[in-house]
């Protein structure tokens, strides 16, 4: 039978590791950043698995290092050098990017944590001579990315869902991921249009990864079929 | 909990709100009428004290391997995708033009040094790092957080002793 003091040593052991509270204490200005690096690289791993070799973009030259925004940015913004991906698929160009703001049909600006964009609007939109924010029409995927030690918040459905209502009917693909989870938010997310229930998505439930690359993979396929 | 809040309050606190979150549950209210059916309403209810202990055990997992995972996943993503290098001033590409940049392709199956914005565009006051690097953990280390946390939902499951 276990005592007190295996579970004192438990939690001492959890917490004293290299990866306990010093680690937390590094990491948690970061972990919603680090969070959507996570999506971003199943995104380029869709592309990956499409046969194609993503390539790593920065707005200002060779992204080394590969810097992710800390707060939602223009697509145009040269205040650093920002990284992003391209890929080719059956000749149509497509990039991935994290953090950008798109005009929706309103007029009004959205940011989306993880998007793949069509990306002959997305070099529009960089053109020095007609700099803007892209378009809810050249926007192929979105998806919003939480991570989250609890239970989600509603909010965060609700509003995820208007944002994706206001990028227009072209958008093929949108979804709240989270490592965690919100049994009403996954009713929510059921009627069709609606943003797809990413939940649990982590690393520690593969076949989630897997339900989230194949989901990219085809539409992509679907999209770019002669 | 205790424990922890000695160590670091915020992270304390993160679990603590995760437990007082409560959860949903059907209460069935019987008919008083026989034709008619049981009444079903939603009711939120707080955690009993062992599915308290699972919730903590969640939060410290979402933080103390989850985390590193994440960043392990994103590197080595990163690292199977190619830099593109420009070339545009051997091959004259015009910076205003909306065809795609040429680039050389460089570093394929090379870990990137990836890093997290801190200090933003539109950020007044420019105090701290200006950026952070995403540093990936040993799997090693990550395993044992793993085993760590399976050990403590061993210890406080209670069902079983």
């Amino acid at each position: 039978m276990a005592t007190l003091q295996d579970l004192e040593n438990a939690i001492d052991a959890l917490l004293n590791h290299p990866l306990g509270i010093g680690q937390y204490q590094l990491v948690r200005r970061a972990e919603e950043k680090a969070y959507e690096a996570y999506v971003f690289g199943l995104c380029l791993r869709a592309a990956r698995e499409l046969g194609v070799i993503p390539v790593l973009r920065g707005i200002t030259g060779a992204p080394t290092p590969f810097v992710f925004r800390g707060a939602p940015g223009q697509i145009h913004s040269r205040g650093r050098n920002y990284g992003y991906a391209e890929f080719t698929l059956n000749g149509q160009e497509f990039e991935i990017h994290a953090g950008v703001e798109f005009r929706g049909t309103s007029g009004m600006t959205h940011e989306l944590d993880v998007c793949i964009m069509r990306a002959s609007d997305a070099r529009a939109c960089r053109n020095p001579q007609s700099l803007d924010d892209p378009h809810a029409a050249s926007l192929v995927g979105g998806w919003e990315c939480k991570f989250y030690a609890g239970n989600l918040q509603k909010g965060l459905g609700r509003a995820f869902v208007g944002l994706i209502d206001d990028m227009g009917s072209n958008v093929r693909l949108s979804g709240l991921c989270s490592n965690s989870v919100h049994p009403q938010l996954r009713d929510y997310f059921q009627p069709q249009r609606r943003p797809h229930p990413h939940f649990h998505l982590t690393p520690l439930e593969p076949s989630n990864e897997d339900i989230f690359v194949n989901q990219i993979k085809g539409e992509l396929k679907k999209m770019t079929a002669a | 909990m205790k424990k922890l809040g000695a160590r670091d309050e915020a992270l304390a606190a993160q679990v603590q709100a995760a437990i007082d979150a409560g959860k949903d549950v059907s209460e069935t209210e019987p008919a008083i009428d026989r034709r008619k059916k049981a009444r079903v309403y939603r009711k939120t209810v707080p955690f009993s004290h062992e599915e308290a202990l699972q919730i903590a055990l969640d939060a410290l997992q979402a933080y103390f391997v989850e985390q590193p995972l994440f960043v392990a996943a994103a590197a080595d993503s990163l690292a199977k995708a190619a830099i593109g290098v420009p070339t545009h001033r051997r091959s004259g590409y015009q910076a205003n033009s909306e065809e795609p940049e040429p680039v050389s392709l460089e570093g394929q199956g090379v870990e990137k040094a990836v890093e997290i914005e801190m200090q933003t565009e539109t950020q007044l006051s420019k105090t701290g790092e200006e950026t952070i690097p995403l540093k990936r953990m040993a799997q090693e280390q990550i395993d044992d957080q793993r085993h760590h946390i399976a050990d403590l939902r061993k210890l406080t499951n209670f069902a079983q002793e």
